[in-house]
């Protein structure tokens, strides 16, 4: 057969992933089988629990939507997708009702093959196999830009891309269901009698109508009944687990693991208000994930050695690639990173003075509080976030703490190479523990706070910034809650300093030549790479560093801190969920583009350059600049004006 | 134009032509409207949007130097089912109409002659309806072809997408000022509706544009739901 007359349609086709695995022959034949098909804007092109799609279709112009419909009736944006991006591959390859409903977004022009054509050719290439078997599970990679490339060779190798297919289960499929529940007035004999006649591990405590109250498992039948001594026949509701934790049958497998995760349970209760339908533990998730994620932030603290912590990360950066795949918010993806970094820190110092002790340097010469700086401070360790850390310790007379202090430095020293080697670079500021000046009383650091408050002073606001987002990581409540005591109220007397850390902020401009770029074609002039974290993240970082200062917010997380002073009425409510979106869309972006470096064994790169990013992302990214915008506006207009008097 | 009285001039025809000893090809031509539908969805129709290239718009001396066409079935266009094939005009074709298909005397002397390619374009083609945008020219120069080799003219319905485009997007022109006929240009519509054909003014890339601006204007006349195919022809057809 000759080539297809039309080479530009050709051409088209061999850059749409997966075909261009194909060879030449191969495409040639294919593109025959294939017809052009025209959509207008707002034409449902499959429906949802419609009949099997009957195409495959690869969008040559304009976009579509993918949208869930819930039992409820609510509508979900499930993916938005462009040029070259295809969909109906799922529905076909199950020969299912469809999926989600794709309407057309604009006048959507689309290439369709037949559905016996591409099955053929999913079961004759391996590539397509890989490349639409996991079509749901990527259907954020065209906002989230992880290339097609990246996702062949992620599903590949990863057992998890089967796994995230799976993950989008309702609980209601996997719960156990009817569960075995008791009064409250049950006797701990004889709900081990049932539990073992049943031959289950947790019985569920109800009231009279049945409404779930607590929950008793195996394991508190040994610590708490056994253990402790307590008589056969104490009744249940003393030992229980409550209140209950409860899930809705409606939430999705992944959101259970995240739930258990968060909460460090092995089992939650599935109910519909208060009436209980079933139970799920960590177990029947580990039966779809073949390991279990819950344990892996737990299993942090039975970890003995370095080496041993070394291979963690690995496994984290395992579930969040999942996680990303199956669309889960940036909070929930930086909630775990943070608590997982946390645990990671805390397990290292804990191994650190075990190791200090038996090697003779003795124990911590006194107790002390492991500060967390920057972005781990504010629990959103995106990677490759260094590590930034400050450590303080109790206050004692000068001449014990200056024998005190080689200790602490070399502790400080051994846990930052600790992380260092769980893949978390120190970082470029140098805050760190080990570094001079890092290690201080709790009386000098208070000082040290105060001042800055006090005489703020423009050129040190920087690195002060950091130390504002401040949180202890070991569990000494002891002197963090004192020290921001101080700080807010030392603030709160002096408000040039917000004024003054403001303005540190406001010096970095949006880079307007790259937004520039995405109108006008390339040309030399403007920059074409862009440090996400420093030009956009940092700006809304400090904005809502500032702004909590100033309210005296005492939270350190961004979102956190957007949401506590947009209901103080500092920020507009739409405002601030702009911010939200961009911040989530920006975190995202930095933890695929990370994600994937790491699948390529490459050095993240630190700079977006515009080229790589799709017409979407362009389109996002400059949705956040005038966002990012308008914040930047609002800051100039509440702090700054020159403050008058003591600065000039 | 009506769709009844094509078909009534399909069945003068007939009478006329139908006793003669007919090459199979003319007698298929002349029962090319047995299957039509006339109250039924225009799209539930097969399509085939022809265009041809010329040695120039001289209906005497010009001669057709190539034809693109493709088939839209069930308002989709087929990528396999596509007519493309150099002809050999017979002449010499001008420097200004190379200026505008790029086909110079050199690519058209192995081509075959007009009778034979229009032989198989007329295969391809079976009962399906035409389209083709300022359709008379086309029509022209497929029925001179025609009436030479069979003796009578193309039995198939022809759309011309000019006069769809008067209607779904020009307002009427009750004065004959023809002030909207620059904007139903082939490239004013590729214009608007962002079609961008890169092969553009060889037969087939005009072909595929045609195409793609028949999908949207069908879609901009059936707004109110589906035309039948009368009522596309009675806006578009043209004889």
């Amino acid at each position: 057969m000759s080539d297809f007359p039309l080479a530009r349609i050709l051409d088209f086709v061999r850059t749409v992933s997966p075909f261009d695995t194909l060879d030449p022959e191969e495409l040639n034949n294919l593109v025959r089988r294939m017809d052009i098909a025209y959509f207008p804007p707002g034409s449902k092109v499959v429906r949802q629990g419609g009949d099997p799609a009957r195409y495959l279709y690869i969008i040559h112009s304009g976009s579509v939507k993918l949208t869930s419909t819930e039992e409820d009736g609510r509508e979900t944006l499930v993916d938005v997708r462009g040029e070259g991006d295809t969909f109906g591959g799922l529905s076909l390859l199950h020969s299912e009702k469809g999926h989600f409903t794709v309407t057309a977004q604009e006048d959507l022009l689309a290439f369709v093959l037949p559905a016996a054509d591409f099955i053929s050719l999913v079961e004759t290439h391996p590539g397509f196999q890989r490349h639409f078997k996991f079509s749901l599970a990527a259907h954020d990679q065209s906002i989230r830009g992880l290339t097609d490339g990246f996702l062949v060779q992620m599903t590949g190798a990863d057992p998890w891309g089967d796994m995230a297919l799976q993950m989008h289960n309702r609980i209601s499929e996997l719960m156990n269901s009817p569960v075995l529940t008791c009064p409250t007035n049950t006797t701990v004999r004889q709900a081990a009698q049932a539990m073992s006649q049943r031959q289950v591990g947790s019985i569920i405590v109800v009231d009279e109508s049945g409404g779930p109250l607590g929950v008793v498992t195996d394991t508190d039948m040994r610590s708490r009944v056994l253990a402790q001594g307590l008589s056969a026949y104490t009744p249940v509701n003393q030992i229980m687990s409550s209140p209950v934790r409860t899930l809705s049958q409606r939430a999705f497998a992944f959101e259970a693991m995240l739930e258990m995760t968060r909460q460090g349970v092995h089992h939650m209760v599935v109910a519909d208000g208060n009436r209980l339908l079933g139970m799920i533990s960590d177990h029947d998730i580990k039966i779809i994930t073949g390991s279990s994620p819950v344990g892996l932030v737990t299993q942090i603290d039975k970890v003995t050695s370095f080496p041993e912590l070394a291979r963690l990360p690995r496994r984290i950066y395992r579930v969040l690639n999942m996680l990303l795949r199956l669309g889960v918010s940036a909070e929930y993806m930086l909630d775990l990173l943070a608590e997982f970094s946390d645990r990671l820190t805390l397990r290292l110092i804990q191994i650190t003075e075990q190791e200090m002790d038996v090697e003779g340097m003795g124990p911590a010469p006194a107790p002390f509080a492991w500060l967390a700086l920057g972005a781990w401070g504010r629990r959103e360790p995106t990677p490759p976030a260094g590590q930034e850390h400050v450590l303080v310790m109790a206050d004692m007379p000068a001449d014990q703490a200056a024998r005190a202090l080689p200790w602490f430095q070399e502790m400080a020293r051994r846990v930052k190479q600790g992380l260092a080697g769980c893949g978390f670079p120190p970082c470029r500021s140098g805050l760190l523990a080990d570094a001079a000046g890092g290690c201080r009383t709790f009386s000098q650091w208070r000082e040290r706070f105060l001042g800055w408050a006090r005489e703020p002073v423009a050129r040190e606001m920087e690195t002060a910034a950091h130390f504002f987002d401040f949180r202890a990581i070991t569990e000494s409540g002891l002197f963090e809650d004192p020290l921001r005591q101080t700080v807010l109220e030392a603030i709160e007397r002096n408000r040039v300093f917000l004024r003054i850390l403001a303005r540190a902020g406001l010096e970095s401009h949006l880079p307007l030549g790259f937004m520039r770029q995405f109108v006008v074609e390339k040309s030399g002039e403007f920059t074409s790479e862009l440090d996400l974290d420093v030009k956009v993240m940092q700006p809304i970082v400090q904005a809502a560093r500032v702004l909590a200062l100033d309210q005296r917010v005492e939270l350190t997380g961004t979102f956190d801190r957007l949401e506590e002073v947009a209901a103080r009425g500092l920020l507009h409510r739409q405002l601030a969920d702009d911010l939200h979106e961009a911040f989530s869309f920006l975190s995202l972006m930095r933890i695929s583009r990370y994600l994937e470096a790491r699948a390529r064994d490459s050095q993240p790169e630190i700079s977006l350059d515009a080229e790589s990013l799709n017409k979407l992302q362009r389109k996002m990214l400059k949705d956040i600049f005038s966002v990012v915008g308008d914040l930047q506006e609002l800051m100039t207009k509440r702090y700054g004006a020159r403050p008058a008097g003591a600065l000039g | 134009m009506n769709i009844w009285s094509a078909i009534l001039l399909n069945r003068y025809a007939r009478l006329r032509h139908g006793r003669e000893s007919l090459h199979p090809r003319a007698r298929a031509n002349l029962s090319a409207l047995d299957n039509l539908r006339p109250r039924e969805p225009a799209l539930s129709h097969d399509f085939v949007v022809v265009d041809l290239e010329t040695t120039g718009l001289d209906y005497h001396k010009d001669r057709v130097v190539s034809v693109g066409a493709f088939r839209i079935s069930g308002g989709s266009i087929k990528l396999g089912e596509v007519f493309s094939e150099l002809v050999n005009p017979g002449r010499d074709i001008p420097e200004d109409s190379i200026l505008v298909h790029a086909i110079v005397p050199d690519m058209c002397r192995d081509a075959r002659d007009a009778w034979e390619v229009f032989g198989d374009f007329l295969d391809f083609l079976g009962d399906s309806i035409m389209v083709a945008h300022h359709a008379l020219v086309d029509l022209f120069f497929m029925n001179w072809v025609m009436t030479e080799q069979y003796g009578f003219r193309m039995q198939n319905l022809m759309v011309d997408t000019v006069l769809m485009c008067r209607t779904a997007l020009i307002e009427p022109d009750f004065y004959g000022q023809r002030k909207g006929a620059r904007r139903c240009s082939l490239d004013a519509l590729a214009e608007r509706f962002q079609i961008y054909v890169p092969e553009r003014h060889t037969a087939l890339g005009d072909a595929l544009a045609t195409a793609l601006i028949f999908q949207r204007l069908m879609h901009i006349l059936e707004e109110g739901g589906w035309i039948t195919l009368a009522d596309l022809i009675h806006i578009a057809g043209v004889r």
